[in-house]
């Protein structure tokens, strides 16, 4: 939908010892998305697979409602996109590189750039090889934000930060976003982070969309049950249900509560003991851990 | 597109004034004997260029509000295009020179026609493979594809040339004995002539095959299929290995292995075209050789050259593993500085041992050799540590900066029969490249191994 910062639908990516998808994927606008999964998941190749880096098999991807190849450049515009990965070296200096990326961008803001320098605590003169691995990741901000984009992809931005560098690269986002209008797709495996940071969520695992939507829906969602059967049972074939955890008679399982699993696993004869309600790393690990 | 041309010239602004400048330099001061110069000028530079683009930037120009069209017309603009329009521009002067004083020696024609070929050949064809699309594969089918990639591979129709005369028309300019089997049986005729021209050729053909061949992948690999493991590995084998490269592209797949096949072809002949004169002196020791010597040196020294960097690669992609093992300092000074170097000059040693047996086998190579040319691969070949990255420094720098002074070390005992300009303009380049070449080594292998001593003793031993 033109409507959605990005839409990602069916997407397809095949590798000799890797396969990503098929992955539905939704940011709307003005959304904060947190796309999370262990390391390996294909939360990379899917930012990639935007950005045109790569060819994806199959799938659709529209930014802003523009094709991400046939409208490349223009989607491109509207886009800012910051990772580690990304080699800024070859231009030496600071000043060289800020003034190569502005001409590309009509919008882009010298005051607003010099002000992210400052507050940084980048050097407009400094020698890019020299920076430490968070001001090079604060500098890759720094070039995503300066035209104002209206949607962020930030490609695991706070991996290596310390807890000072992150806060600022936060406190920069939450700014940056502030009037509501931009989106920001962010990829980690940092969930404490996230969990304050964003308000939709997907979950990807083995190059699998686990799970996606609004975080605090999806909290509230699931639950973790504990409990115990008066004979064997089994609940791993009941859909919505993730065991975590069985011993003899005694389960703990993460159910879904949207379509009444757990009156479904009652009536297997489960008598539940506790119902305790999840946060989202306790939710990430019971279903990466299942899967 | 206009930006990043004008951002990478302006990056890579030194290169310039080198690969404009020297020859005409050269060229106006010598006798104008520079034929060579345009061809090892278009290898180099593209090769500069390719590694600051593929390696360095690549990614990042994906990020950009830009067509992939526009930025593969750039790449191919920079890297294939203009090296060889410099070239053709260089030995268009030349002639000017030429025509200006015509004392000197008129250069080979079918060298200014070979950056002619080229750089016309580049402008009709890299763009086919940089630019478009998939799909533009999938429809004109692999008949098409491997037209085109003929096209790109610009050394390519060189090389069938060569092959052509070679088992056709012998007699012309490679041998003046006929045929392929003439070369184990050429001492029948006790004459052999080594056109140094052909053959320096020959070489370039090879080098420029096998190096095209290497661009190319990395092009494409950057622009049309640029995954993450495509990314990491840097290598070719491994994405042609890929199922992506072999079903979705077999017409480039083919084309690849049919420039494998052109390189290994040259560099066969090149090898039979040695053993065959090791052999006709062996069995005749009356054969006489009339070899232009200074173009086997030019042509080991290309082969170390491109040796080098075949077996430097997979060190500068380690020694940043390297450096994070728990090896004692000794153990990691030696991985750093010494098994590089210790691969480098069995290399050297091996390609140097060919020498004696030459001058054993009663030719006169040593006096023979040509002051411009032992000079000139000195200083081109040790450019390329300047490029490469810093890891790179460390790991050719040292070889280089041996190879410059030697060749410094070489004008100065090669005086008398040296002609003045090269002493002027490439002694004092070859001094001070070494000094600089031998000033970064030092520096990085000192830098990494304060920062492994930090290392250890930060992370207590």
């Amino acid at each position: 939908m033109a409507n959605d910062a990005l839409s990602i639908c069916g997407l397809t990516k095949r590798y000799a010892k890797f396969a990503l998808g098929p992955v539905n994927l939704t940011v709307p606008q003005g959304a904060i998305y947190g796309l999370i999964g262990p390391n390996g998941a294909g939360k990379t190749t899917t930012i990639d697979m935007v950005m045109g880096m790569g060819l994806k098999d199959a799938g659709s991807i529209k930014i802003f409602g523009l094709d991400h190849i046939g409208q490349e450049a223009e989607a491109k515009m509207r886009i800012g996109y910051v990772s580690p990965d990304l080699p800024l070296t070859a231009w030496g200096r600071v000043r060289r590189l800020i003034n190569f990326f502005r001409g590309f961008y009509p919008n882009w803001e010298d005051a607003y750039c010099l002000d992210l320098l400052k507050r940084l605590n980048v050097g407009w003169d400094d020698k890019i090889a020299t920076l430490s691995f968070g001001a090079r990741i604060k500098l890759g901000l720094i070039l995503a934000l300066s035209h104002r984009p209206d949607l962020l992809l930030l490609d695991e931005p706070i991996v290596g930060l310390d807890p000072v560098s992150k806060q600022e690269v936060f406190t920069e986002l939450l700014e940056a976003v502030r009037d509501g209008k931009r989106s920001v797709l962010i990829s980690s495996h940092d969930l404490h982070d996230l969990e304050r940071f964003t308000d939709h969520i997907g979950i990807i695992h083995k190059g699998k969309m686990l799970l996606e939507g609004q975080t605090a829906e999806m909290v509230e969602r699931f639950c973790m049950v504990d409990g115990e059967t008066a004979q064997a049972a089994s609940f791993a074939d009941i859909s919505g249900v993730y065991v975590q955890q069985r011993d003899g008679n005694r389960w703990r399982m993460l159910v879904d509560r949207s379509n009444g699993t757990l009156e479904c696993v009652k009536a297997k004869g489960l008598t539940v003991l506790g119902k305790t309600p999840v946060t989202l790393e306790e939710l990430f690990i019971a279903l990466v851990k299942e899967d | 597109m206009k930006r990043i041309i004008q951002d990478t010239m302006h990056r890579f602004w030194w290169l310039w004034p080198i690969v404009f400048g020297i020859p005409l330099v050269v060229a106006a001061l010598d006798n104008g004997n520079t034929s060579q110069v345009a061809l090892l000028w278009i290898l180099f530079y593209s090769a500069f260029l390719s590694f600051g683009f593929i390696i360095a930037v690549s990614k990042t120009l994906l990020t950009l509000p830009l067509g992939r069209k526009q930025i593969g017309q750039s790449v191919w603009l920079l890297c294939a295009v203009l090296p060889p329009a410099l070239a053709t521009a260089d030995q268009a002067i030349l002639y000017l020179v030429r025509v200006w004083n015509p004392k000197l020696d008129l250069l080979p024609p079918h060298l200014f026609l070979i950056c002619l070929f080229l750089f016309v050949g580049s402008m009709g064809a890299v763009q086919m493979l940089c630019i478009f699309q998939m799909w533009f594969f999938k429809r004109t089918g692999i008949r098409r594809n491997i037209l085109f990639g003929m096209l790109h591979i610009a050394p390519m129709p060189l090389a069938i040339i060569f092959i052509v005369r070679f088992c056709v028309n012998p007699g012309d300019d490679l041998f003046n004995t006929p045929g392929l089997g003439r070369i184990l049986g050429a001492f029948g005729k006790r004459q052999f002539l080594f056109d140094g021209t052909n053959l320096t050729a020959l070489i370039a053909a090879a080098i420029f095959t096998f190096w095209s061949w290497i661009q190319r992948h990395q092009i494409l690999g950057a622009f049309f299929a640029l995954s993450k493991s495509d990314a990491d590995g840097f290598f070719f084998p491994r994405r042609i290995r890929t199922a992506e490269y072999s079903s979705r592209a077999a017409g480039r797949f083919l084309l690849c292995i049919m420039a494998a096949a052109a390189s290994v072809i040259t560099a066969a002949l090149l090898v039979l075209t040695f053993c065959g004169v090791a052999l006709g002196a062996f069995l005749d020791p009356n054969t006489e050789f009339v070899l232009e010597s200074e173009t086997l040196a030019f042509a080991l020294s290309m082969a170390v050259t491109m040796l080098l960097y075949i077996v430097s690669l997979p060190w500068i992609f380690s020694i940043r593993t390297l450096r994070a093992l728990p090896m004692t300092r000794f153990h990691l000074a030696f991985h750093i500085l010494f098994s590089p170097i210790v691969a480098q000059v069995v290399i050297m040693g091996l390609t140097c041992a060919i020498l004696p047996l030459v001058a054993f086998l009663h030719l006169d190579l040593a006096a023979s050799l040509t002051l411009e040319l032992k000079v000139f691969c000195f200083v081109l070949a040790g450019l390329a540590c300047f490029t490469l990255p810093r890891i790179g420094v460390v790991v050719g720098g040292l070889y280089w900066s041996v190879m410059f002074l030697g060749g410094a070390f070489l004008c100065a005992m090669d005086f008398s029969t040296a002609t003045l300009p090269w002493i002027a303009v490439a002694l004092p380049l070859a001094i001070v490249l070494g000094l600089v070449g031998i000033y970064r080594f030092i520096g990085s292998n000192y830098s990494a191994l304060r920062r492994y001593q930090e290392m250890v003793s930060v992370g207590g031993k």
